[in-house]
């Protein structure tokens, strides 16, 4: 369990998250509780840079498929139009936003769901950018989301990674009920021409579908 | 201007607190938590705010961490009145263009369609009903009450605009015992909307009641009110809110004054023309937002709440009000909601 975020820290935690044995001697100068924060043999130190500190867990990268959906939402006197790109399983999802709109969000694109050493196990049913159709240039977001609650700290991720544009945790605005967690970031506004690249998603190989292209996704503790 | 001051809150609490957190330097910072509750599933929807927001909202004093009320509740109601709008495009789906939508609307405007057409709206005032406004695609009795509606119209005014030119148009008179909203003087005044009309109508109508040009974006319908006494017909003119109408600095000339307004969505107005181009002191705007924002709104302004009690769960479409455009006084709260004629295919189900 990585050392805590706040409050009072020991160094027995930093020795058990390095793999110590708790309650046996160590130092901060050891080598492996060192390692936890980066640190070279002998250089200055604070605690506060041990808060959230955790054992090298090795990033999870895959190549997603990616799709593409333009959606409609509109009443009397407001239509708007939307773009997404990404990932989305539909199933299981209880509130997404635009899910329920005139012409809704389905499942589109694919990815490995599941790693244990992120996000708690959780399912991942969204990894994909919304934002207001061409023309508008209205900025969207950014979003990745589980199929359960858990807690917006580094045990989910602290940076993830799409076709090579990092997004930090600490940048993301995350919000969760008992079905669902999810962590969103600003990005531009669509491409004037539908399939052209849309930072952070390549173009597409067609305007719309559930496989329009691949690229890279990582997720970093 | 009252302040909350915070406390650490944990996952999913109700109250408005904060979140220590680490950035990706596992530098410390604290997120602005709190919780909102849906109106369309009551849910509470926990948030954390990310760093940059946070630190913007956010005042760290020597005694703890604060936050103003207001911005708080802004940000809450904002959400709401979104996610209440969102479930407004139930009653919409897709139009195909140049069948249900003419091409130049399709192409500028709007792609969506009513998702029935035998619906109607009910149209209420200080908790009761003033006013049926019949789409033309109704059937059984709704088609007859339309249909005559239709024949006092053509009686008075013989040679007018095809009211069924759209079978989502909109036919619609005040019930008899209700007192008609100004500037409309007779009782006998029938309401008709022309949705997705012609463009020559528009620029016939424009000249005809000698509208002033100011740019505006005009929406995809237009009302003309039919008052069977006098014989006169009055032009409603439906107009968008962008930076012409909105923007006093840059546009003085167009600009529309409005009273202030609950959080909502992006509201719209109507002006009403007389056929000698006189235009009307009052003006409506019209806009969608939950009704408990409406209520409180109606509250804190000393207004009457247009929807009873029993139908708040209805489909609420929007809230027009009625007012002097010199002096901003409101005159009157309509809250309008969307009724299918089919019972098995009403826009929401009741929870």
């Amino acid at each position: 369990m990585p050392v805590p975020g706040s409050g009072t820290i020991s160094i027995n935690q930093f020795h058990v998250e390095a793999g110590g044995t708790s309650g046996t001697q160590c130092s901060l100068n050891d080598s492996d509780i060192r390692g936890l924060i980066g640190k070279g043999s002998g250089v200055q130190m604070s605690f506060n840079e041990w808060y959230g500190a955790s054992a090298s867990i090795p990033d999870w990268s895959q190549t997603m498929t990616f799709g593409q959906i333009v959606t409609v939402t509109g009443t009397q006197y407001a239509q708007i139009q939307y773009l997404n790109r990404g990932y989305r399983n539909a199933q299981g999802i209880t509130y997404d936003g635009q899910g329920n709109g005139t012409n809704g969000e389905t499942t589109y694109g694919s990815i490995t769901t599941q790693n244990s050493n992120f996000f708690s196990n959780a399912v991942i049913n969204r990894v994909r950018s919304n934002a207001q159709a061409s023309g508008v240039g209205a900025a969207g977001f950014l979003l990745v989301g589980t199929s359960s609650q858990i807690a917006n700290n580094d045990t989910a991720f602290t940076q993830m990674v799409v076709n090579g544009s990092t997004y930090n945790r600490s940048a993301a605005t995350y919000s969760s009920n008992v079905n669902q967690a999810s962590w969103s970031w600003s990005v531009s506004a669509p491409p004037s021409t539908i399939g052209n690249a849309w930072s952070p998603w390549p173009s597409t190989s067609s305007n719309a579908g559930t496989n329009v292209g691949t690229c890279n996704l990582t997720f970093k503790r | 201007m009252s302040e909350i001051k915070l406390k650490k809150e944990e996952l999913g609490s109700l109250a408005t607190g904060i979140n220590p957190d680490l950035d990706e330097l596992k530098k410390p910072f604290n997120r602005l938590t709190f919780s909102v509750k849906s109106p369309v599933t009551n849910e509470n929807i926990y948030w954390e705010l990310n760093k940059q927001d946070s630190e913007s909202l956010l005042t760290e004093k020597e005694d703890g961490i604060y936050i103003e009320e207001d911005k708080v509740n802004y940000l809450k109601e904002s959400w709401q009145s979104q996610e209440y709008e969102d479930r407004l495009s139930l009653a919409w789906v897709a139009g195909e263009r140049g069948v249900d939508i003419p091409e130049h609307w399709y192409d500028t405007q709007v792609q969506i369609i009513p998702r029935y057409t035998a619906m109607w709206d009910d149209v209420y005032v200080n908790k009761e009903k003033v006013k049926i406004d019949y789409s033309v695609g109704c059937t059984g009795d709704s088609l007859d009450k339309l249909n005559n509606l239709i024949s006092l119209i053509s009686d008075k005014f013989p040679n007018e605009y095809n009211i069924k030119s759209h079978e989502n148009n909109i036919v619609g008179m005040y019930l008899p015992d209700h007192k008609i909203r100004p500037p409309y003087k007779s009782q006998n005044t029938i309401t008709v909307y022309h949705l997705y009309y012609p463009e020559s109508w528009m620029t016939k109508l424009l000249k005809d009641y000698q509208c002033p040009d100011f740019d505006y974006k005009y929406c995809f319908w237009f009302g003309l009110k039919y008052d069977l006494d006098s014989g006169k017909r009055y032009f409603k003119l439906v107009i968008r809110d962008d930076d012409k109408t909105s923007n006093y600095q840059e546009h003085p000339e167009s600009f529309i004054p409005r009273p202030q307004l609950p959080v909502c969505n992006e509201p719209y107005f109507a002006k009403i023309y007389s056929q000698d181009g006189t235009e009307a002191d009052e003006y409506d705007v019209f806009f969608s937002t939950t009704p408990e924002l409406m209520k409180r709104y109606c509250e804190e302004n000393e207004l009457d709440f247009p929807i009873p009690e029993d139908k708040e769960n209805g489909y609420i479409w929007t809230y027009g009000i009625v007012y002097d455009k010199n002096t901003l006084d409101i005159k009157q709260i309509k809250g309008y909601i969307k009724v299918s004629e089919d019972p098995d295919t009403q826009l929401f189900i009741e929870d």
